[in-house]
């Protein structure tokens, strides 16, 4: 089969090209797919990781703003509030005296009295204030506690990103197998097109085949070179 | 004039590190400047127990002081030697005293100090798990919540213990003194009301 008025070789190799071109834009197409998928990967990750690092900063500022000042006041009123109901319950009793007491007896329970009161009070808020760093550092290893496993999830969603990018990045890098086989079969007819040419001139006027350099003229040479020494 | 493939992908993974170290120094940064800001809270914890203990402290010297001076006058002893000993030793156990107070205080700060530090170190080591998303927030949740057993229930308070102690033996060694003599004397009053003599 030959194109009429068309040159096999060039028409050969014309169509070879254009296999192999639709073979290289193909597989460019591939890996351009490929390179925007995981470039999205990228991208998604980097927003979870942006998540993740603003969940951390969050935790920051709370600490930053930590203090034990909350926890003593908690205490000191926990404190408090035992000290009266214990001192309800027992109305009193430590200074009891009984029968007829002297003025000085009385004034000197009184004293006595409201000094306990004073003093309760100061062992309250003394407590109060050594107990509440360490409850402040509780409250904190919670926080962060409660930041690491924020943390640990925006993780596990990083994971199955990862997997997803890679499957999806895997899939766009194939190439389209029908170009493949378009390319693949261009490419080999041309060649096969294109070494059918010597065997049949008909039809072309391409200055290889026809004129005195052609291959027909070197044909004809031939033959009377050899007709010349047969006789 | 077309980009070379892979282009976008590798401007994208060079960004997103970019960002990532940035964050990381950041909040590095920041965990510092926090624990820094923190020496105010270790200068009052220590007062606080200072104070704590130190209240204790003034309450055991008053009672001590008091037993010492009983003690002596119910034996006898006052302007002796041996109340001159009894002193010595009150001195020496209040002087001492005074001294673990501040040991106490200044220890107890130290070792706030010290957990704050671990703290930090995990927060360091959350802040860079937390811009690349892993394992590490795992292993400082564990880390943290073994804490969580350890970070109180140490009674500060009460570490103080008995100062005066030497004190308070001589004080109860003389009331049994006393107590004994006291019984002798009775049993002989009682002894001699019935003897044939």
């Amino acid at each position: 089969m030959c194109v009429p008025g068309l040159d096999p070789v060039t028409v050969g190799t014309v169509m070879s090209g254009l296999g192999g071109v639709a073979q290289l834009v193909n597989s460019q197409r591939a890996l351009r797919n490929q390179d925007r998928e995981v470039a999205r990967g990228i991208a998604a990750r980097s927003l979870l990781q942006r998540e993740a690092g603003d969940r951390v900063r969050r935790q920051i500022q709370e600490f930053s703003a930590s203090s034990p000042e909350a926890e003593r006041r908690q205490q000191n009123d926990a404190f408090i509030a035992a000290l009266r109901k214990a001192k309800a319950a027992d109305g009193g009793a430590d200074f009891d005296a009984t029968g007829a007491v002297s003025d000085r007896f009385t004034a000197d329970v009184g004293q006595a009295r409201a000094n306990a009161v004073t003093e309760g009070r100061n062992l309250s808020g003394q407590l109060a204030a050594v107990d509440a760093p360490g409850l402040q550092r509780q409250r904190e290893a919670r926080g962060i506690a409660d930041t690491a496993t924020d943390i640990n999830m925006i993780g596990d969603r990083a994971n199955s990103l990862d997997f997803l990018t890679q499957l999806r990045a895997a899939q766009a890098g194939r190439t389209n197998p029908w170009v493949d086989a378009l390319g693949t079969g261009l490419q080999a007819f041309g060649q096969t097109y294109a070494m059918r040419a010597p065997k049949d001139f008909n039809g072309l006027s391409n200055s290889i085949v026809q004129g005195e350099g052609g291959i027909l003229a070197k044909r004809d040479r031939w033959k009377q070179y050899l007709d010349t020494v047969k006789r | 004039m077309c980009m070379p493939d892979g282009d976008k992908a590798t401007k994208r993974a060079e960004q997103a590190e970019a960002a990532r170290q940035a964050q990381i120094s950041g909040n590095v940064q920041a965990i510092n400047r926090a624990f820094a800001g923190r020496e105010p809270q270790y200068a009052q914890f220590s007062q606080a127990l200072r104070d704590r203990l130190n209240t204790q402290f003034n309450q055991q010297r008053a009672l001590a002081t008091r037993q010492n001076k009983f003690a002596l006058a119910k034996a006898g002893l006052t302007g002796g030697s041996a109340a001159v000993d009894a002193g010595r030793r009150l001195s020496r156990e209040a002087q001492e005293g005074a001294i673990n107070v501040e040991r106490q205080a200044q220890g107890a700060a130290a070792d706030l100090r010290s957990r704050d530090e671990q703290t930090r170190q995990q927060m360091i080591a959350l802040a860079q798990s937390g811009t690349d998303v892993g394992n590490p927030g795992q292993q400082t949740a564990n880390m943290l919540s073994a804490n969580l057993g350890s970070a109180q229930n140490i009674d500060l308070a009460n570490r103080l213990g008995d100062v005066f102690g030497g004190t308070a033996t001589a004080y109860r060694n003389a009331m049994d003194a006393a107590a004994r003599r006291r019984g002798l004397t009775e049993a002989q009053t009682y002894a001699r009301a019935f003897s044939r003599g």
